[in-house]
């Protein structure tokens, strides 16, 4: 992701675009002739791929276009004077302000980039778009939807979205440390498009480059991603994580790392989460705040977006805050 | 001015991306394959996507014409052909599904999924969702009427996981995707012992029975029949 290796930035020749066109489309011919279909775990993988990209892509485009209209829209100075507030103020605002923003996590990936390249706190920026996915109305409707059936509708969404809002907060706060430029990494395209800038266009046209640019750079890293998802999908049983089911601990952890594996969408997972019904209510609840902070899909987000192991940083900070979290809700909520 | 009027085969590349996923909205939309893919929660995104991209593609055209570098990077390229590679994967399996194996990857432990609670309406029949709930919630069950004897038809794809003998007759639930499918099964009781290969779909009609703390259906007509259209519950 980060390396850009040097083949890569050769200027393309007709020869090899035909070539490589000429390849993808053989192995779509063989692949129809053999009806690869007809072997289920194809089957599983192909319809779970798809069924991720087709849901992601339309949420990439509209953070494309909300980042857009911000880039084109909101003057430099608006923002350079969100930045001087003292940061105790910017963080819990800009966490807030996922409320209004109800988009599943890939969307809110590149408004949090611009809010920052615009002059938005890193850790203000970051805090906003670790909350959004979690603290959006829609995504606290279908969490209290899910567990109404329960009786612990109003808990599982007012546990869910403190710990979201908290635990944004915490990631804020101390992985946004760094300057707007240590943090996030250069886009050569979008760098060029900027070069390329006409003034004198219009503004409809200047909202059209930047949500083309966004969109074609977020969507391979989301067809990357949710291809990953897929294939831990099909290959991998969930029924792996039922031994551990009995200690809090482990429990906790397993139902995390299964979050971190399916890439489920903020706005649907809760009604997987709560079919884990051999599971304490402390792992449900880390299943359903740390699976919209990170997983397999959103790596390769953050991968292209961020840099210095951010990944591993949003791990290794995340995964202490939801444990204490959660079972704070268990010892508060307890069944 | 002339250098500037050259085509930019770099916005070219990004509106034809625009255009070919335009375009496979537009047909998940109009054929209504959007159902295979996912919820009724999210149908929305096509026909978001659809328009979305086209007005997106359609102002992009006025500047294909204004780029300066007039080059095109195999990693663009590559990464146009890395957006497109879903929509290459449906042409070459357009009736990809989840089966027997979905089913097999997504139980966790026990069996129990009646994590969705139905709105009992007399006019609908009893679904897999139904047996499952009632299996949980005697009130359910007895407002619902479900209960030993009853007459029930049911329409599922053969699988044997996390069933006893015979087999069970299983549908997905799917809330925004695919990717968060839930698996309802059924364990399906036959007199003479008589099972089907996995993923067969099949038209089960008999009687309740309870069975092994829940409900099960006791069948006195099987036939094979082809896929529902859509195939979630």
């Amino acid at each position: 992701m980060a390396v850009r290796s040097p083949a890569l930035g050769r200027r393309l020749s007709p020869g090899l675009a035909a070539a490589l066109l000429a390849c993808l489309i053989a192995v779509v011919a063989i692949g129809r002739v053999t009806n690869v279909s007809q072997t289920p775990q194809i089957s599983s993988f192909v319809l779970v791929f798809t069924s991720i990209v087709v849901e992601a892509l339309p949420f990439v485009l509209l953070g494309a276009l909300v980042s857009a209209l911000i880039e084109v829209l909101v003057p430099d100075s608006a923002f350079t004077r969100m930045g001087r507030l003292p940061l105790a103020l910017q963080l819990p605002g800009a966490a807030l302000g996922g409320l209004a923003f109800p988009v599943c996590e890939c969307g809110s990936v590149p408004v949090a980039r611009r809010l920052i390249s615009k002059g938005m706190h890193p850790a203000a920026g970051l805090a906003f778009m670790l909350a959004s996915p979690i603290i959006n109305p829609i995504v606290l409707w279908s969490t209290y939807v899910a567990y109404r059936g329960q009786g612990l509708g109003w808990e599982m969404l007012f546990g869910r979205a403190s710990l979201g809002l908290i635990l944004a907060i915490v990631l804020g706060w101390t992985i946004g440390t760094e300057s707007a430029s240590s943090l996030l990494r250069s886009r050569p395209e979008h760098d060029h498009g900027h070069d390329d800038h006409d003034h004198s266009k219009s503004r409809v046209a200047a909202v059209a480059e930047h949500l083309t640019l966004d969109f074609a750079f977020m969507a391979r890293f989301v067809v990357i991603g949710a291809a990953l998802a897929a294939a831990l999908q099909t290959i991998v049983p969930q029924g792996i994580v039922s031994g551990v089911a009995g200690n809090p601990l482990t429990a906790s952890l397993a139902l995390m790392g299964l979050a971190f594996l399916l890439s489920l969408c903020s706005e649907a997972d809760a009604f997987v989460a709560v079919s884990f019904t051999q599971f304490p209510l402390s792992a449900q609840l880390s299943f359903l705040v740390f699976g919209p902070v990170i997983d397999a899909k959103l790596s390769f987000l953050y991968g292209a977006t961020f840099k210095n192991r951010f990944v591993l940083r949003v791990i290794i900070a995340a995964v202490p805050v939801v444990l204490a979290g959660a079972f704070w809700f268990e010892r508060i909520v307890g069944q | 001015m002339s250098d500037r009027r050259r085509l930019d085969p770099a916005r070219v590349g990004r509106i034809v991306v625009l255009v070919a996923w335009a375009g496979f909205f537009a047909y998940l939309w109009a054929s209504g394959d959007v159902v295979r893919y996912l919820g009724p929660r999210t149908y929305w995104v096509v026909v978001f996507g659809t328009v979305t991209l086209i007005a997106a593609a359609i102002s992009s055209l006025s500047m294909v014409r204004r780029g300066s570098t007039g080059q095109l990077t195999v990693g663009q390229f590559l990464g146009y052909l890395l957006i497109l590679l879903p929509i290459a994967v449906v042409v070459m399996a357009p009736d990809a599904e989840l089966g027997a194996l979905a089913v097999s990857r997504k139980l966790v432990g026990d069996d129990t999924r009646a994590v969705i609670i139905p709105q009992f309406d007399p006019d609908r029949p009893v679904s897999f969702i139904d047996l499952a709930y009632g299996s949980r919630s005697p009130e359910y069950a007895k407002a619902a009427g479900i209960e030993a004897g009853r007459e029930l038809e049911l329409v599922g794809f053969v699988t044997h996981e996390g069933g006893g003998k015979g087999f069970r007759l299983s549908r997905f639930y799917i809330s925004c995707c695919a990717a968060d499918a839930i698996p309802y099964s059924t364990d399906i009781l036959t007199e003479d012992g008589s099972d089907y290969a996995d993923d067969t779909w099949l038209q089960v009609k008999g009687t309740i029975e309870s069975h092994e703390g829940g409900f099960a259906l006791k069948a006195s007509h099987i036939n094979e029949v082809e896929e529902p259209d859509p195939p979630y519950l």
